[in-house]
């Protein structure tokens, strides 16, 4: 019994839990309930970049279609009327999508696996903001609403947080299930030493198809509650910015030494962004410089900060 | 080091929701303000927001009795970051009346916001046909004309005057498309030919390609429908290949602040507008007093986009002050349908559809002045009343009257 | 006759995306930094240009102004970029980003966020007509400009001393380091001609485009693309990237117009994914 209060992701949820009944702070319902979609979204990225060494700057495609898929298959597919139907097609497609791209570049690496990423990301958007019969253009899709979930409404707001935090709940203890495992722990020698690990006979390309793929899967569920929860899809979010903001802010909280940094990164960068934005009118200037300063000081994030302190003392 | 960032972090809190902390003034009337402040967009955001203050100081700060106050929330010109804003502006302070936008997917995706959360939103610029038509909600407002009303005017008088074999170049998106559709429809109308079209995306900087196309066909009329940074370039490159010697060069909207760091020789052709300055009197006074106000802005004078910020904000003050308070939304919104704004710079009030939510009052025709200087860019030809070419209830069968 | 014209316009832009990429290239085949901050000295430099050109005149301006850019570009690698020497290239990408993201506030902030106007020089504003064929004159001199910016960078590295050095660095910075040169100061050095270049390129967009904030968002990642096209560190790979890429676009106007601003990202798709390293790519320091 003991043992769970070490566990940090014990605390991550008691704090979620609590959220929105923290006074102030907890009025910004939909605020939280965005940072647990980013919470799923990063831990999933982080399988790429963290556990594997895939710098994937095309995630952002795989949320975007989850949240296309979503809303298509609300306004076009299920005339009944689903909650559940939604998000299944959001996970199909990121999956579906993610598995067609890792497979065509399962054998690229570094700057070029970065790079092919970016222009499926791109030519994705390019697509969602023409095609105006399917994906409304750059009017988008709305119309969408939150419908019942086994009797239990959930238009209301802090139902829909709860919903999406039990969510979060599965995917945190999935992925790091996952990321403890056999599997897990060959993507990490696939990181750590790529041309080792093929001699050792591990199918490199298809370890990173397969993690690819899984974590397509997951970005595209967080895209599809995203589209439940702004009740709309547009196409700017599958725009190579919006990737490069996750592989920000997972690297920010220091995915690359830690399974909990893109917990604390994605937390750190919303409500940064946010309070900023309030501040000054010119405050990307503040934010822009705080990445250089952040990260040419500490090069493996908050987490690696904390980390390197706690290896001092041992 | 821990316990150093610990504290910063939270000092950093206070200091934020400190200064984010309901003010509790029961006198005192938040609205909220999304436009862009950030980012590529951020001059147009600063005119409209101009207009508004321009407004609100006219109103002498106060409705009924109640001091006003802008909230600023930065849409970053992204759907998804504006409606985050708007929610987050809802659930924190508990504004109910939104006003803003300089795109149109800005628009939609707050109205989408508005009617989820039941507050009143006014869009202040996006023409998009969409807003008063497939997507119009219960509590969203739109105070630019819709393209169908610029197009079909741009469109009117250039079968007119200039010309009946069209070329048409449309800025690849949705608002590109409904400005090319409604003068395509006035073109099919009166009989006159279609010698081409092409599409370019959103981005495109360098339009000499598309640009030769168009010089190789024998086009009379060349029908653009282009905006933002992209439509200074296209003024910049129309001048350069020459084109205005060859063809006259009719635009579906022009903004005064993309015509205006022009040099002088690169204003010509006819454009479809919102507002001119020089329209009358009450217009140039106006003007003269917001270049005073506002020397920075990016048009001294009132364009397209403060005119539409000054413009919604009276129509909230007109409502408030019909509806006797500005707590209960469903009545702003019964009080905004079917409203005349007489403060609007113009002899003739703005009227609001209440069937579709749609600001009904003028677009003009303006042609470019290749030896004005100053803001002498343009000069105004003529004016037509937007109700004439706006959508009709054929066309656009949503009557938001009926709940 | 249309498509002699534009394929002609074709060359005129790829010898321009060429010289764009070029300072991109010769960065990340040197110091092996993605270096994204390259958008934002290309902006400097028509804002400077901007500033200059009325009372200066054009071409003492445009002498001057990519001079202060690469003044700007010794600070950052100085401050900046020298950080990230040796580490993951993305990572180098990110703190550029940032960067450049600051940088194109801090532009805002001293210019203000309007449009700007720069016109095209006296000598350079007419047209160029042949029977039914019309160019423009300054495009004609930029296209100069840009050939002049590839042959002597390339002269450079073919021909001189250092040159042959910053050539070897590409291959293998490790050995030339070994071999007694100071490659830090190559770095720097590279960095700044990197810098001259972009801003040159500035300048001469600037009177196309008009002066905007973010205009250099734009060419950020079509040069990117080009080089990763035409392979790492090879300056004749860039210029084929760069001829290639606008070619495509210029002809891809009359096939798919509405779909060209794509035209890159599949380009290099394509051709990264038969070879690998681009089309004239050898083993280079990022790997």
């Amino acid at each position: 019994m003991s043992k769970i209060y070490k566990d940090p992701l014990f605390w991550i949820f008691l704090g979620c839990i609590c959220y929105p009944f923290l006074p102030y702070v907890g009025n910004f319902t939909s605020l939280g309930t965005e940072l647990l979609l980013w919470f799923i979204f990063t831990l999933s990225f982080n399988l790429c970049l963290g556990q594997t060494g895939l710098p994937s700057f095309g995630h952002g495609a795989f949320y975007g279609m989850g949240t296309y898929a979503a809303a298509i298959v609300f306004l076009r597919l299920s005339a009944s009327g689903s909650f559940v139907l939604p998000i299944l097609g959001g996970i199909a497609v990121g999956a579906v999508a993610a598995a067609f791209l890792g497979w065509l570049i399962r054998e690229k690496r570094g700057v070029y696996f970065a790079m092919m990423t970016v222009a499926f990301t791109q030519v994705c958007f390019g697509i969602c903001f023409r095609w105006d019969e399917v994906t409304g253009g750059e009017a988008g899709l709305s119309g969408i609403s939150r419908l019942d979930f086994l009797g239990i409404p959930m238009r209301d707001p802090v139902t829909f947080y709860y919903f999406c935090f039990a969510v979060f709940v599965v995917c945190a203890i999935v992925i790091r299930a996952i990321s403890r495992s056999c599997f897990g722990l060959s993507l990490q020698s696939v990181r750590q030493n790529y041309i080792r690990s093929q001699y050792l006979g591990y199918n490199v390309g298809v370890y990173k198809f397969a993690v690819y793929t899984l974590s397509g899967a997951f970005a595209g569920l967080s895209g599809a509650l995203y589209c439940l929860l702004t009740q709309s899809a547009f196409a700017d979010i599958l725009d190579w910015t919006k990737s490069g903001d996750v592989v920000m802010a997972t690297l920010l909280g220091g995915g690359t030494v830690s399974f909990y940094g893109p917990i604390v990164g994605s937390l750190i960068f919303i409500i940064c962004k946010n309070l900023l934005s309030s501040l000054w009118d010119h405050w990307l200037f503040i934010y822009g410089l705080s990445f250089v300063v952040i990260l040419s000081l500490f090069p493996t994030g908050i987490m690696g900060m904390f980390r390197k302190k706690a290896k001092k003392k041992d | 080091m821990k316990r150093l960032f610990c504290i910063s972090l939270l000092a950093l809190s206070f200091v934020a929701f400190g200064q984010a902390a309901p003010a509790g003034a029961a006198d005192v009337l938040k609205i909220g303000v999304v436009s862009p402040v950030s980012g590529n967009y951020g001059d147009h955001g600063a005119l409209e927001r101009a207009g508004m203050e321009m407004a609100l100081k006219e109103l002498g700060g106060t409705i009924l009795g109640k001091k006003v106050e802008f909230v600023v929330a930065d849409s970053e010109t992204n759907p998804d970051t504006a409606a985050r804003r708007v929610r987050g502006l809802i659930e924190k302070d508990g504004i109910k009346i939104f006003m803003g936008g300089v795109s149109s997917s800005v628009g939609m995706a707050i109205a989408a916001v508005a009617a989820e959360r039941k507050v009143l939103y006014i869009a202040t610029n996006g023409n998009s046909d969409e807003l008063t038509s497939t997507k119009a909600v219960r509590y969203m407002f739109r105070a630019a004309p819709s393209m169908a009303s610029l197009g079909r005017a741009a469109g009117t008088y250039a079968i007119e005057n200039l010309g009946k074999k069209w070329y048409f170049m449309t800025h690849d998106y949705s608002w590109g498309h409904s400005g090319t559709r409604w003068a395509r429809d006035v073109l099919k109308k009166s009989g006159g030919t279609e010698v081409g079209e092409v599409k370019f995306p959103m981005g495109t900087r360098d339009f000499s390609a598309q640009l030769l196309q168009v010089r190789n066909s024998d086009a009379e009329v060349l029908m653009i429908t282009c905006a933002g940074f992209d439509n200074v370039a296209l003024l910049k490159q129309l001048a350069e290949y020459r084109i205005h010697d060859k063809m006259k060069v009719v635009y579906t909207l022009q903004e005064f602040c993309d015509v205006y760091p022009l040099r002088a020789a690169e204003h010509r052709g006819y454009y479809a507008t919102e507002v001119s300055w020089d329209e009358n009197e009450q217009m140039k006074a106006a003007s003269k007093k917001f270049a005073e106000m506002f020397p920075k802005a990016a048009a001294p004078v009132i364009d397209n986009g403060n005119y539409n910020g000054y413009v919604a904000m009276m129509a909230i003050a007109e409502a408030i002050e019909k509806a006797g308070s500005a707590e209960n939304v469903e009545k702003l919104v019964t009080a905004l349908e079917g409203m005349e704004i007489k403060k609007n710079l113009r002899d003739k009030p703005t009227y609001i559809d209440p069937r579709t939510h749609q600001f009904l009052s003028k677009v003009v025709m303006v042609e470019g002045d290749p030896k004005g200087t100053g803001t002498a860019v343009w000069k105004l030809i003529k004016t037509y009343d937007a109700v004439q070419f706006d959508m009709t209830k054929e066309e656009n069968p949503i009557d938001l009257t009926k709940k | 006759m249309l498509e002699l014209s534009l394929f002609c316009n074709g060359i005129v832009l790829g010898l321009v995306y060429a010289a764009v990429a070029l300072g991109f290239s010769l960065v990340l085949g040197v110091s092996g930094v993605i270096n994204f901050s390259h958008g934002i000295t290309f902006t400097f430099g028509a804002y400077f240009f901007w500033a200059m050109y009325q009372t200066l005149g054009w071409i003492p301006a445009m002498i001057l102004s990519p001079m202060f850019v690469a003044l700007i570009g010794f600070f950052v690698e100085r401050l900046i970029i020298r950080r990230v020497y040796g580490q993951d290239p993305l990572f180098g990408l990110l703190i550029t980003l940032g960067f450049a993201m600051a940088m194109e506030e801090l532009i805002r902030m001293i210019f203000g966020p309007a449009t700007h106007n720069v016109n095209a020089p006296d000598f350079a504003n007419g047209v160029i007509i042949v029977g039914d064929f019309l160019y423009s004159q300054y495009r004609v001199f930029i296209a100069v400009v840009a050939a002049v910016m590839v042959a002597a960078v390339w002269v450079f590295t073919e021909k001189s001393k250092y040159g042959s050095v910053v050539k070897g660095g590409m291959f293998n910075s490790e050995m030339v380091g070994a071999l007694g040169h100071d490659l830090y100061r190559m770095r720097l050095y590279i960095m700044v001609l990197g810098s001259f270049i972009a801003g040159l390129s500035g300048i001469l967009a600037a009177p196309i485009w008009s002066v905007k904030s973010g205009m250099g968002n734009s060419i950020l990642m079509p040069s990117f693309l080009i080089v990763l096209m035409g392979g790492l560190g090879s300056i004749p790979g860039t210029l084929i990237g760069g001829l290639l890429v606008g070619i495509c676009l210029s002809m891809g106007t009359l096939v798919a117009p509405r779909f060209v601003d794509m035209i890159p990202y599949i380009l290099m798709g394509g051709i990264v994914y038969f070879w690998p390293r681009g089309l004239m790519g050898q083993q280079n320091i990022i790997e």
